[in-house]
């Protein structure tokens, strides 16, 4: 049996999301008895392959991929590469591990929940035809059956998923596993990348504007901006305030239309679904489908006006007051104990 | 479509109930399409989310009984609805559900589309795989240039229909969309990466999810409505389809256990006051944090 983590490498560092997808693998690996394996894909995978052997893969399937766009380092491949990428090694490592005489061992494959991630989980399941288990908070498996945990109806619910087959994928909730070294001897493998056909699609062009390189799932500290924040004083506030707490910013669905910051920041069911460390939100009232974005971060500490905002219903500490009072004073406090 | 259309001119017309049994012998003219091109956007009743929820004996209630169109649906039909008005695409909105779904699939007809199509007789607790092999049967038959349709429901979240329903279907996909244009006979799509856009250009013919940041989807006018009661709305059995037999049959590879309430967070200290009180509690909670740096 064996437990392989799907790495896509597009980036310089790799991931902590691919981190977490490794944790995961070597947990499930150890209470079902397989193999972990990290199935690096990409135009950085020989770079990130001994990382992956610090964190339990004990076996490199190892894939160079062409990249469609480079751009502000961020690179980008369509999805269909991915999906062809996954199908070959999916084939060649069957053959390898038939031709030493094993039968065809159960095969858990386990990915992370980046928005690359899910434009090609979908295709992937299709084309190899097994079970496809998205976005799952936990699991387990013995080689045959999967139970995996995954919260539904904007994360009100919890709800049990089955799974059988001796192929079954899971793409696995961000910031919920804690990553763990535990270095192993690795042998690698390398594979050629197969012959992609687009179907005439073509990468056009990658708008990553200046700065905007943040990855939100990655981040420990996140500041929730809504609707409270309303003009570039207070979006100079919050600025400031980031630095001194090394936070990230995020915004909520209010600020996708305000137009004062970028729409890659967006937390919510619709856009990026977070688990920080520190989640502070600073005006936002607690919508169902942004709370859905946020709702499993460790820690929420809120900040809003209005006593009743349901956001200080899921919030660890709720500050009641303005916040074009409270961030200038809390930016004072903090400048000096760290002066 | 010809007959679909003349059968509903007549008496019918003015009985839209009846055009439920416009059974299956209307599917076949759809190889007759006419030289229109036609987005197909694929579409799912699901329940009101976003209404209370309440917990019964492992199942889920919510206070609003009344189903709805899956809001990211919507935005893909706004968005064919745009695109049809600037480039002249005929807007074909399919569903898979029950007789009584073709209530939210006519709110599309009143949306604007110029026509349904309800795909009745789904197979038990079909799962994204399932729904997906019977959408590609569908579209295979019916030859669109283009499927537009939600990243995914706002009931499961599971988002994986559209990318299946690609690969099936050997066609180029686009996820996430958060812009969509048609120019020199190809789809242009602006898609939310990680942590940048992408334009993706996609010839015809493709498929694109969309996100629900895309656009507010209109609401049906009145006139609109009247007129949804005119337009063609076709029942067709999925045993009916090509393939059907083994369609109507399939397995959902992933089941649904349970269902239990999302384990509550405890609830937290609100903190009122003057600004001192309400700033050393904000000090106190980011220096439990070690990560903000604040505490050390």
């Amino acid at each position: 049996m064996r437990v392989c983590a799907v790495i896509p490498c597009f980036q310089e560092e790799l991931r902590s999301s691919a981190l977490e997808v490794l944790t995961k693998a070597t947990i499930v690996a150890s209470s079902s008895g397989g193999r972990v394996e990290a199935w690096l894909v990409g135009p950085t995978a020989e770079k990130h392959s001994s990382k992956a052997a610090q964190y339990g893969a004990a076996t490199l399937r190892v894939m160079e991929l062409e990249v469609d766009s480079e751009a502000k380092g961020v690179n980008v491949s369509l999805g269909r590469r991915i999906v062809d990428a996954v199908d070959e090694l999916m084939t060649q490592s069957t053959a390898e591990l038939a031709t030493e005489g094993a039968p065809q061992p159960p095969s858990l494959l386990l990915f992370d929940n980046t928005e690359l991630t899910k434009d090609v989980l979908g295709a992937c399941g299709a084309r190899l035809d097994v079970p496809v288990i998205a976005d799952v908070v936990d699991l387990s498996w013995d080689g045959h059956q999967c139970i995996a945990q995954r919260p539904t109806y904007a994360s009100k619910v919890m709800s049990k998923v089955h799974a059988e087959g001796s192929v079954i994928l899971c793409s696995i909730r961000a910031g919920l596993f804690e990553p763990d070294e535990k270095p192993v001897k690795a042998t690698t493998h390398r594979y050629k990348s197969p012959q992609t056909d687009l179907l005439g699609q073509v990468l056009k062009e990658l708008v990553a504007p200046e700065g905007d390189t943040v990855d939100l799932t990655e981040a420990p500290i996140i500041i929730g901006v809504g609707r409270g924040i309303a003009d570039e004083t207070g979006k100079d506030l919050v600025a400031k305030l980031a630095t001194l707490i090394r936070g990230e910013i995020a915004i909520s669905r209010a600020h996708f239309e305000s137009g004062m910051y970028s729409h890659t920041l967006l937390v919510g069911q619709s856009g990026k679904v977070v688990a920080p460390r520190l989640y502070l939100a600073l005006g936002i009232s607690g919508s169902i489908q942004h709370v859905a974005g946020m709702s499993e971060s460790h820690t929420i500490i809120a900040i809003n006006k209005d006593p009743e905002a349901p956001i200080f219903d899921l919030a660890d500490l709720g500050i009641v007051g303005d916040l074009y009072q409270i961030l200038p004073a809390l930016i004072h406090a903090l400048e000096s104990t760290q002066a | 479509m010809q007959h679909a259309r003349v059968l509903n001119s007549g008496k019918i017309q003015n009985e839209w109930t009846s055009i439920w049994h416009i059974q299956t012998e209307a599917f076949f003219l759809y190889s007759d399409m006419s030289q229109d091109r036609t987005i197909l956007v694929c579409a799912k009743e699901t329940p009101d989310t976003y209404s209370d929820l309440s917990f019964s004996g492992g199942s889920v209630q919510f206070s609003n009984p009344r189903p709805v169109l899956n809001a990211y649906d919507a935005s893909a039909l706004e968005e064919a609805l745009v695109l049809s008005e600037a480039h002249g695409f005929r807007v074909h909105v399919v569903m898979i559900g029950p007789e009584k779904a073709s209530e939210t699939l006519r709110k599309a007809l009143a949306m604007g589309a110029d026509e349904a199509t309800l795909l009745t007789d789904a197979p038990k607790d079909a799962d994204s795989a399932v729904i997906a092999k019977i959408l590609a049967a569908f579209v295979e038959q019916f030859g669109p240039d283009a499927v537009i349709m939600g990243r995914q429901s706002q009931d499961t979240d599971v988002g994986l229909a559209g990318g299946m329903l690609a690969d099936h279907l050997q066609w180029p996909w686009t996820t996430n969309a958060i812009g969509i244009r048609f120019e020199q006979e190809a789809f242009w799509v602006k898609r939310q990466g990680d942590s940048a856009q992408e334009w993706i250009d996609s010839p015809m013919p493709c498929l694109i999810t969309c996100s629900n940041n895309l656009n507010d989807p209109r609401i049906p006018t009145l006139k609109g409505i009247m007129a949804s009661k005119k337009k063609p709305m076709h029942i067709v059995a999925i045993d009916s389809l090509p393939g059907g037999d083994a369609l109507s049959t399939l397995a959902p590879s992933t089941t649904i256990e349970s269902l239990t309430p999302m384990p509550e967070r405890a609830a937290g200290e609100l903190v009122e006051g003057d600004l001192e009180t309400l700033v050393e509690a904000l000090m106190k909670g980011l220096g439990s944090i070690p990560e903000t740096g604040v505490g050390s």
